[in-house]
């Protein structure tokens, strides 16, 4: 048996690579230590309830380990943990409130008149109400939003994990960014020019 | 990586809402038996197979299954017999 690696500062792709290669957990501890935080947050985030959100993260990570053999590394694994989290609350989201899908028919249909809401003026609501607004506008855009500008994830990343087209998820995030828009002037308005 | 708000919204919701530990214990409690079953059915799956065959009235070369058996927990292959075999013929000549 090689001898294992005490660097904890393995990159994921090594981390990986080393558990495949010696199948020592200490291996698979560094990426659950790495990305556990953030699949547990995104998971109450998204279900905003702490049981199904314990066990979402528990799924997801057997998900992962069973899988871990069939990352490509065709992408980042951080983009690959996010894509299996977002499925995962998609389903169970879907079937909690019994729907097909939890993205509305409107992102098939063709684009009405949206305003173009600029990134900045999203990017520069104050944390606590952006909390606020997110919690108020339907999962489905919330999610696209949070992929786009939290998970930094390109419109054809988006695509693949959604399995929606890229003009489709286009539409999708300025719909989104125009709902957030509207509730931000109901609740705070205040704060309107 | 740029910070924006939303990222400032995720480290905060991270800093209040840290996993519990149980999540971590069940996993790699799971992770564990998961293990287990793997070698066990990589250990005895070709015997039960061959059994099944066996009792089938098929015939299974247990020679070759013996060789490969001690193999696979570390024994010597035939083919290392070989080697050192031809290896001492080498030294003699």
């Amino acid at each position: 048996m090689g001898k294992i690696k005490r660097n904890t500062k393995l990159s994921d792709i090594e981390a990986i690579r080393e558990y495949l290669r010696t199948k020592q957990p200490l291996y698979f501890n560094i990426l659950y230590k790495k990305y556990s935080i953030k699949v547990y947050s995104k998971c109450l985030s998204l279900l905003r309830d702490e049981g199904l959100a314990k066990d979402a993260t528990q799924d997801i990570f057997i998900k992962i380990f069973l899988n871990l053999a069939k990352f490509g590394a065709q992408s980042k694994f951080s983009t690959w943990v996010y894509s299996i989290t977002y499925n995962y609350c998609i389903d169970i989201i879907r079937k909690k409130k019994k729907m097909r899908s939890i993205f509305s028919d409107e992102m098939e249909n063709p684009p009405d008149i949206v305003e173009d809401v600029p990134d900045a003026e999203l990017l520069e609501i104050e944390v606590s109400r952006l909390k606020v607004i997110l919690d108020k506008i339907p999962v489905g855009d919330k999610m696209v939003l949070l992929m786009k500008y939290q998970d930094e994830m390109q419109i054809k990343e988006v695509a693949k994990v959604l399995g929606k087209t890229d003009s489709a998820i286009k539409m999708k995030i300025k719909r989104a960014k125009h709902k957030a828009k509207l509730v931000y002037k109901e609740l705070y308005p205040e704060e309107q020019n | 990586m740029e910070e924006n708000n939303f990222k400032r919204l995720m480290a905060e919701e991270e800093l209040n809402n840290p996993p519990p530990k149980e999540i971590e214990e069940n996993i790699f409690r799971n992770l564990h038996i998961f293990e287990l079953l793997g070698e066990t059915v990589e250990l005895y799956l070709p015997s039960a197979a061959n059994l099944f065959i066996d009792m089938l009235g098929g015939s299974v070369d247990h020679a070759a299954l013996d060789s490969n058996a001690s193999h696979l927990i570390g024994g010597q292959s035939d083919n290392d017999d070989e080697n050192k075999s031809s290896s001492s013929l080498n030294e003699e000549d």
